[in-house]
């Protein structure tokens, strides 16, 4: 104290003492966080085992998909080689739901990723310039929302036609509005904090600073509401093929395999709501997922 | 001797609402006719209460929102609309905000924040860094220790020393300090304080010294600037303006403040009320309706900024000779 | 003095630990105060020193699940940390209560600034809704909000910040509480408006005879309101007793060096701030040792062992070893 100047230096040697020695960027950090909440642990690893099932199904299936006996059609679970049962053709329902996982999968993940890309750019373009862009963008979307998700996309895909194809593109279309909404108000909370009014101080034009100091901090928020999309979206092409609008008989899929199964409810029930178990473990995974990830990314000052 | 910055009737008003007819309900009177100059080399302090407009004029001098109207010019350039370019004012004066978390970036290094600035200015990649080192070892932060971490690793004094770091890194002759250390505990503040004086020496800044904390204002500044409800209600040295406050805002203002020492005790004027709202302020003198000593012409006429001698400014009826106001107590004569 | 005042609040070997997500935080260690009738004390310290989580523990208002309190805190002769839920929620409000820094969280936007006062007072003392609302008009009178009766009818986001602060203050003394906990309540205050509050409680106290226990970072808050002061740094009081003698003649030097570090009204601009170098201590880990040690320029090898028990004489306290150290005391004058 009796010193009248502290050399400036040494304040810094005393503030780096109170800093844990290792750095980490943020991504890592966030990846630590979740590795650390076993929920997410649990939801990513059955995740994973269900993706590589799928991916491997041709390995892995114990028959041929489209291949059954109406001898032994509608057997029970345990029955002899065939481990889940068989459906009202006597196909494989163990091998069924492997196949159906690849077009379930696709179907529930491809376009919540379309709708991300398109989304984002529209929401993160309508919140930067704000103004008559905002509105035009924004009012868009609001006629979307007038209608609930699930009619939109039976009406989408009605007038497309049927077809896994069109289905797709329905659901695209059903999910870039609120992936939208949520990336331009994202954007917008960004677009006003005092490091992007710095970035505009330091001379930097609009795409520099959607590029550097915006999109790293939108993306994140996006990416969370995407994923808790997944769900929905597997449960709404799920629907759509159950309503005979999207994959047709024979394929596998599981929306489809619940469809043809529910006139067989009363004989084997058990068997019948399998593929139902599978889209039901399957998006309540996403949708944990989710939730952690929103815990992990939220780094407190 | 000419001034580095001269800012003449900055004005910005703010619609609320909007009729169906596209006109506003209501303006709100955000910063109104404020002037000033800051002398190179020296620190010009803005107080005031909040909604005083002292942070929109930081805003409008950076043109991160554009003034309704009013003439910012360095070294007697004029910058602006069909004048010379934001950006170059832009290079030449620099900004530190309040809340030190919220004006860096959480996804970036602070190597990357540093570098940001002179990047974009052209600055080769090499370069940039060298800077942002420089600049982080001349703030008082270890470079090898802070260069590759995150803001929210950092503490809050640590993170202003980085915004200082980033502002300086397009070298330019005027900082504004927008409330740059009131988030800060006290001890942390000193350090900061005692940088920031370092900096100005090395570097020859001007700075533009905005705050609540009057006792800080005087300790930086050389000159002061009161502002009450968007305007300008008094201006002068700041030995000066302390020792004999001119306008009866500055003088319950001062009063307000609680002493630093228990020997220093005092009696306060307590002012009555809120600040009112910037959206449609009283007509005539804006501080009438909350002064001990108003009369009748103050809610009528609204006092001019009047140059009272010695280098001060007060608008006042009460200062200013044949205002029309009873008791009219020219400066010097005042006790 | 006439008469020795009763200690109304009475806390001694107070520990706070919190469980967070990266380990354990060790907020508040071995605290003991007392405040009589009729105090004043303001607990000082800056960001994360313990003073608002010390606060908070006279009316056991932490997450009870993340919480560890250990030690005693007797309120009016009653033990608070071993209360049940019944008789404390019977306690809060009517033999304690707070004010915060932020009085937007005290009121519900959804109800008007009047009933929700007379609930309080119907809550606590059972009376009728016609006299709950008259002592809400007289609390609002009381506390000098102009047009009292009409503004009982308003709803809190229709006040302007200095008048929420107010209508805070009449809630909280509704039920005529022994005991004031004020966090910060003026922080968050333009100056003049930051004065009225302060004169306003000052008033109250002397009209209702309560103790105030005043949580700050403001030394001239302080000066203003208390009579008494403990200074708290790292979790602790590292010193405590009359605010005037405290604050003119301190003696650890963590509370010498926030006062030089501190901006005064008049001080010679060429003069430079002694600051503190460094920063606060992370709580990570239970601190036996002063925790202000790695900041002194007075430590030495004996302030890294486990602090003794604090010195008291003149009616003060101090924990630091060197406080009274004769080379210590020449550095500083």
């Amino acid at each position: 104290m009796s010193e009248a100047t502290t050399p400036v230096l040494s304040t810094a040697a005393a503030e780096a003492g109170s800093l844990s020695s290792k750095s980490r960027g943020y991504w890592a950090t966030v990846w630590m966080r979740l590795r650390r909440d076993p929920l997410s642990v649990v939801c990513a690893l059955t995740l994973a085992f269900l993706i590589l099932i799928a991916a491997f199904a041709p390995l892995l299936a114990p028959y041929d998909p489209a291949q059954g006996s109406m001898v032994i059609r509608l057997s029970p679970i345990g029955a002899e080689g065939h481990l889940l049962g068989t459906d009202e053709l006597g196909r494989d329902i163990l091998s069924r739901l492997m196949y159906g996982g690849r077009v379930s999968l696709v179907m529930g993940l491809t376009p919540v990723l379309l709708a991300f890309l398109i989304g984002t750019s529209l929401g993160m373009v309508a919140g930067f310039f704000g103004g008559f862009v905002n509105s035009l963008i924004m009012r868009t979307t609001d006629v979307f929302f007038a209608f609930p998700a699930v009619l939109l996309a039976i009406a989408i895909s009605g007038a497309l036609g049927t077809g896994p194809v069109n289905a797709l593109i329905a659901l695209t279309l059903v999910f870039i509005p609120p992936i939208t909404r949520v990336a331009e108000s994202a954007t917008t909370r960004v677009r006003h904090l005092d490091f992007v009014d710095a970035a505009r101080a330091s001379g930097a034009d609009a795409l520099t600073i959607i590029r550097v100091h915006v999109l790293g901090n939108v993306l994140g928020v996006v990416f969370i509401y995407a994923t808790s999309l997944v769900s929905v979206c597997m449960i709404l092409s799920a629907g759509l093929s159950f309503l005979g609008m999207g994959v047709r008989p024979p394929t596998a899929e599981w929306g489809l395999m619940l469809n043809t199964l529910r006139q067989s409810i009363y004989i084997q029930p058990w068997v019948t709501v399998l593929p139902g178990v599978m889209i039901f473990i399957t998006s309540l995974c996403f949708n944990l997922l989710s939730d952690g990830l929103r815990g992990a990314m939220d780094l407190k000052r | 001797m000419t001034a580095l910055l001269e800012v003449e009737g900055l004005k910005k008003y703010y619609p609320v609402g909007k009729t169906l007819r596209g006109k506003p309900v209501q303006v709100v009177k955000a910063v109104e006719n404020v002037s000033f100059a800051v002398e190179r080399g020296k620190t010009l302090g803005i107080v005031g209460e909040s909604g005083c407009g002292k942070s929109t004029t930081a805003r409008l001098l950076m043109h991160l929102i554009p003034p309704d109207s009013g003439r910012i010019a360095i070294d007697g350039q004029e910058f602006g609309e069909g004048r010379r370019p934001v950006n170059e004012l832009r290079r030449r004066m620099q900004m530190v905000f309040q809340d030190s978390y919220a004006s860096l970036n959480p996804r970036l290094t602070i190597e990357d924040s540093i570098a940001f600035g002179p990047r974009i200015n052209g600055a080769s990649e090499s370069q940039s860094r060298r800077k942002a080192r420089d600049l982080l070892a001349r703030v008082g932060l270890d470079p090898d220790h802070f260069i590759r971490r995150y803001p929210h690793e950092l503490s809050g004094g640590q993170r202003q020393r980085v915004n200082i770091a980033r502002a300086l890194a397009i070298e330019p002759e005027i900082v504004i300090l927008d409330e740059a250390v009131s988030a800060l505990d006290k001890s942390v503040q000193a350090q900061v304080l005692n940088l920031l004086a370092d900096l100005k020496a090395e570097f020859h800044l001007t700075y533009l010294f905005i705050s609540h904390d009057l006792n800080v204002v005087q300790y930086v500044s050389d000159e002061v600037l009161v502002m009450y409800l968007g305007q300008v209600v008094e201006s002068g040295p700041v030995e000066k303006l302390y020792a004999n406050p001119a306008h009866p805002y500055t003088r319950a203002l001062l009063s307000a403040l609680p002493a630093q020492r228990p020997s220093e005790r005092k009696t306060h004027i307590v002012l009555q009320g809120d600040p009112p709202n910037p959206i449609s302020p009283p007509a005539g003198c804006r501080f009438h309706p909350r002064c001990p000593v108003a009369e009748a012409v103050c809610g009528q006429v609204e006092p001019p900024l009047s140059d009272v001698g010695s280098g001060r400014f007060v608008a006042c009826h009460m200062r200013i000779p044949g205002s029309g106001y009873s008791n009219v107590q020219p400066l010097e004569v005042a006790v | 003095m006439t008469r020795v005042a009763e200690n109304v609040v009475e806390v001694r070997n107070l520990n706070v630990t919190f469980k967070g997500e990266e380990g354990s935080i060790y907020a508040v260690t071995d605290v003991s105060f007392d405040l009589a009738e009729g105090e004043t004390l303001a607990l000082l310290g800056e960001s994360g020193s313990g003073k608002s989580v010390t606060l908070k523990s006279l009316m056991r208002l932490h997450p009870p699940h993340k919480t560890t309190i250990t030690g005693q805190v007797r309120v009016a002769g009653q033990e608070v940390l071993s209360m049940d839920a019944a008789t404390l929620a019977d306690m809060r409000g009517k033999l304690v209560s707070m004010v915060f820094q932020e009085p937007m969280l005290a009121f519900d936007p959804v109800f008007t600034i009047g009933d929700q006062i007379a609930e309080a007072v119907i809550r606590h003392e059972g009376c009728s809704y016609e006299a709950a609302r008259n002592r809400a008009l007289e609390m609002m009178e009381r506390v000098r909000i102009p047009s009292a009766r009409k503004r009982l009818d308003a709803y809190s986001h229709e006040m302007s910040g200095g008048m929420r602060q107010r209508a805070m203050i009449a809630l909280a003394l509704s039920c005529r509480p022994k005991v004031l906990l004020a966090d910060e309540p003026t922080t968050a205050l333009d100056a003049t408006v930051q004065i009225q509050v302060l004169l306003l409680l000052k008033e109250l106290q002397k009209e209702l005879g309560m103790s105030i226990l005043f949580v700050t970072h403001d030394v001239g808050v302080a000066i203003e309101v208390a009579n008494k002061t403990a200074v708290m740094y790292g979790g602790r009081i590292i010193e405590q007793g009359p605010i005037d003698q405290v604050l003119t003649d301190p003696w650890h030097p963590y509370t010498q060096g926030l006062l030089a570090a501190t901006v005064y009204p008049g001080m010679d601009r060429q003069e430079r701030l002694v600051a503190i170098p460094g920063s606060p201590p992370r709580l990570y880990r239970p601190i036996r040792e002063c925790a202000f040690a790695p900041r002194c320029s007075y430590a030495t090898e004996a302030c890294k062992q486990p602090l003794p028990p604090p010195m008291v004489s003149e009616g003060r306290m101090v924990h630091c070893i060197r406080a009274k150290d004769p080379a210590v005391l020449a550095a500083i004058r």
